[in-house]
């Protein structure tokens, strides 16, 4: 194997202050997509899925266009683009808004499978019992439905996370914008990257496990 | 008729050498067999950083770093076309270089006494400093003002690198490339852009909603990067330099590139016949904080 | 139309034709290589099971840009030095095949076991099981996963950018770039803008299929 330098593991003890900054904000950044991306998409799925005049349309249009199109443009665009006509936020901002937005259009699909999955049988209970609509759908519909659809989420929410790093494109010091600008004044690409590489591993499977664990203590509380 | 005189050989050598291709200047270094073989020289070049290397109007990669490259193929190969450029960055220039990608780069590459331990340097090409671009309006006015605030500019720099070590209260935000740092300045997101005065003043020349300011820092002088255990190649490039220095080749393509009001500032940037070579000495505490 | 229009248009249909090359050329790789693996998941060397299942959960662990950047940077150690497309393409291919096998698991596993049963009671081997009878139904459950996996590969080839691949949102960004430094104007909002609408075009009827298809499944 020929690095084209010599290794030194060392260089990451050096700057793990560093790197450690880049994870907290990765796990920030995520948190907020995850958060975000879930509470809008089930209201969106929600809509969507009940046919609300006027509000479903748009909202299919904007899912529509938000998942043809790659997330890695929509920042730039969001970044870069807006202020043309007077929109300026702060990367923070921007990331953030992205990642929801993009989180809560996936999850829009998500929760409306997943309602629109509930047994038709269960509405006719409910409506034989006498609930009115809203009941229905927060005593019925709801549990059944975050039930089904926790598989689904889960995966945008690990989609959340890897989609974290792409915010290197707009300087938001997360996890891989600081591994890059390691690279760039130290060319150990080799050391930088396994160590990011590892913890990536790491938060995926972490996040995936928690997920499962969360289906399941909600499979014995409904 | 005796040809064999001294005359006699010395006349015949010089209608040769008319008649010999452009190519092979009598250099006093040899090109290494896997370059010349391959018969064209892979060079990484800067696609964002006019006036250096930066691709115009009809896609083409153009600037002074590439009609310089152009005569390295000239004087290997015999035409300026037997060249593979290479887009690089500030961060993977050097990776480019390690991991073989390329012959060489010549991408406004300082030296600095942690690069030459990883990579090879050749003599250099190029003398420049570090100053700052900022809005017209603005009100600062050397480094000190910009303390605690956010500038802005591309990753791998050696202005990076100072203000990490000298003004690390400094927030920077970095990008990849040149064009995506002066948006951001122009955009109010950050308060300065610190980068190679050479680059700023093209900018400003063409855009005089923006002015530099600030007493240069960070000199280092340019050179082609190598592998570090190439040192023919790096021989190689510096015999060139040393030739074209003698024609007066850099100073007579820097003049197509940079405003002609501008040009006296320059006058010791490039080597040129009759001035002191630039030396890499100065760059030594290139990182020194004043 | 504004003069600076022209040459970035010219520019930009550079671009998309890479995009559109690279988007193939690893859709294709994924499919390959993706069903070889996912057929090796169901077959009884737990071994080999065990070392697919490794590479699916690497590849999907990752953020695609790390695999790009570890491929690009990376892989020059041990010989393999491509250039900025290829390695996308590869990094692309790594990971849309680590999805493919997944979903060709999922598929063939969700083929009722007598179909396996019937097949062995007919005298079938186990390769002309997997070709007369368990592919061709697991096919019809993998067109619309497959479609989406195509979709997301087609969004994936835009971070080429990131190495500096001339794909078309580079095209973009490179024009952006010298309108910046040419005319102080950068005109990004609306490249940018037809950046995603060129890609909307593209995925849109993309995911119109998979989703009559998935209808049509659940029939």
């Amino acid at each position: 194997m020929d690095f084209g330098y010599r290794l030194d593991p060392g260089y990451i003890v050096e700057h793990l202050g560093e790197l450690s900054l880049g994870l907290v904000w990765t796990v920030v950044l995520t948190s907020i997509g995850i958060v975000g991306g879930t509470l809008f998409g089930l209201i969106g799925g929600a809509l969507r899925s009940h046919r609300v005049r006027t509000v479903s349309p748009l909202i299919a249009a904007g899912v529509e266009f938000i998942r043809t199109t790659p997330l890695f443009v929509q920042i730039f665009f969001l970044y870069f683009g807006l202020p043309d006509i007077g929109l300026k936020a702060s990367g923070f901002v921007v990331a953030s808004l992205a990642l929801v937005i993009w989180g809560a259009a996936y999850n829009v699909e998500n929760f409306r499978a997943a309602i629109e999955a509930v047994p038709k049988e269960y509405h006719e209970a409910a409506r034989a019992l006498g609930l009115r609509p809203i009941s229905i759908f927060v005593l019925v519909t709801l549990p059944v439905t975050i039930r089904l659809a926790i598989p689904s989420v889960t995966n945008t929410s690990v989609e959340t996370l890897k989609n974290s790093a792409l915010m290197l494109a707009i300087s938001f010091p997360e996890l891989t914008d600081t591994a890059v600008n390691l690279v760039a004044v130290s060319f150990r690409v080799f050391e930088v990257f396994i160590t990011v590489g590892v913890v990536y591993l790491l938060l995926t499977a972490g996040l995936t496990r928690a997920m499962r664990e969360i289906e399941h203590r909600i499979a014995w509380t409904l | 008729m005796k040809i064999l005189t001294p005359a006699g050989i010395a006349l015949s050598m010089i209608v040769m050498a008319s008649f010999a291709p452009v190519a092979a200047a009598d250099l006093k270094a040899q090109l290494p067999l896997e370059i010349e073989s391959r018969g064209e020289l892979v060079i990484g070049v800067k696609c964002d950083y006019p006036p250096f290397g930066y691709v115009d109007a009809n896609g083409k990669t153009v600037g002074f770093e590439i009609d310089v490259v152009r005569e390295f193929a000239t004087y290997a190969f015999g035409s300026p076309d037997a060249l593979d450029l290479q887009c690089v960055t500030g961060p993977n220039r050097v990776p480019y270089i390690t991991s073989g990608r390329v012959d060489g780069v010549a991408s406004v590459l300082s030296w600095t006494p942690e690069r030459a331990k990883i990579i090879g340097f050749s003599e250099p090409y190029f003398d420049s400093g570090i100053q700052m671009l900022v809005p017209a309006d603005s009100t600062i006015k050397d480094w000190p003002d910009i303390k605690g605030k956010t500038i802005t500019t591309t990753n791998g720099g050696t202005q990076s690198i100072w203000l990490q070590k000298c003004m690390p209260d400094v927030h920077q935000m970095l990008f990849d490339n040149t064009a995506d740092s002066l948006s951001a300045l122009k955009q109010g997101r950050a308060v300065a852009f610190p980068q190679d005065m050479t680059l700023l003043v093209g900018i400003v020349a063409k855009d005089p909603s923006l002015k530099i300011v600030g007493h240069s820092v960070a000199r280092g002088p340019f050179g082609v990067g190598v592998k570090l255990d190439n040192k023919p190649l790096a021989d190689w490039f510096s015999a060139a330099i040393a030739e074209m220095t003698k024609v007066d080749f850099f100073w007579k393509t820097l003049m197509k590139w940079v405003p002609k009001d501008t040009l006296e500032e320059f006058k010791t940037a490039v080597p040129r016949p009759g001035q002191a070579p630039i030396s890499y000495k100065e760059a030594e505490d290139i990182y020194k904080c004043d | 139309m504004p003069t600076w229009v022209g040459p970035v248009a010219v520019y930009m249909a550079q671009g998309f034709e890479a995009t559109i090359v690279l988007a193939l050329a690893c859709s294709v790789a994924s499919v390959v290589i993706g069903t070889i693996l996912g057929v090796a998941m169901i077959t009884e060397l737990s071994l080999l099971r065990r070392a697919v299942r490794l590479y699916i959960e690497l590849w999907r662990g990752l953020p695609l840009i790390v695999i790009l950047f570890f491929v690009f940077f990376a892989l020059p150690a041990v010989g393999l030095r491509l250039n900025a497309l290829s390695a996308a393409g590869t990094g692309l291919s790594l990971w849309g095949s680590a999805v493919v096998a997944d979903n060709v698991r999922g598929a063939i596993q969700s083929i009722p076991r007598s179909q396996f049963e019937g097949a062995r009671a007919l005298g079938l081997g186990w390769i002309t099981t997997m070709r007369l009878v368990i592919l061709p139904q697991a096919v019809r459950r993998l067109l619309p996963p497959t479609l989406n996996l195509l979709t997301s590969l087609i969004h994936g080839t835009s971070l080429a950018a990131q190495l500096g691949a001339l794909e078309l949102l580079e095209s973009a960004r490179r024009s952006i770039q010298r309108l910046v430094l040419d005319l102080g104007q950068p005109h990004s909002l609306p490249i940018f803008a037809t950046v995603m609408i060129v890609f909307f075009a593209v995925c849109y009827p993309l995911i119109l299929l998979s989703r009559r298809l998935e209808r049509r499944l659940h029939v």
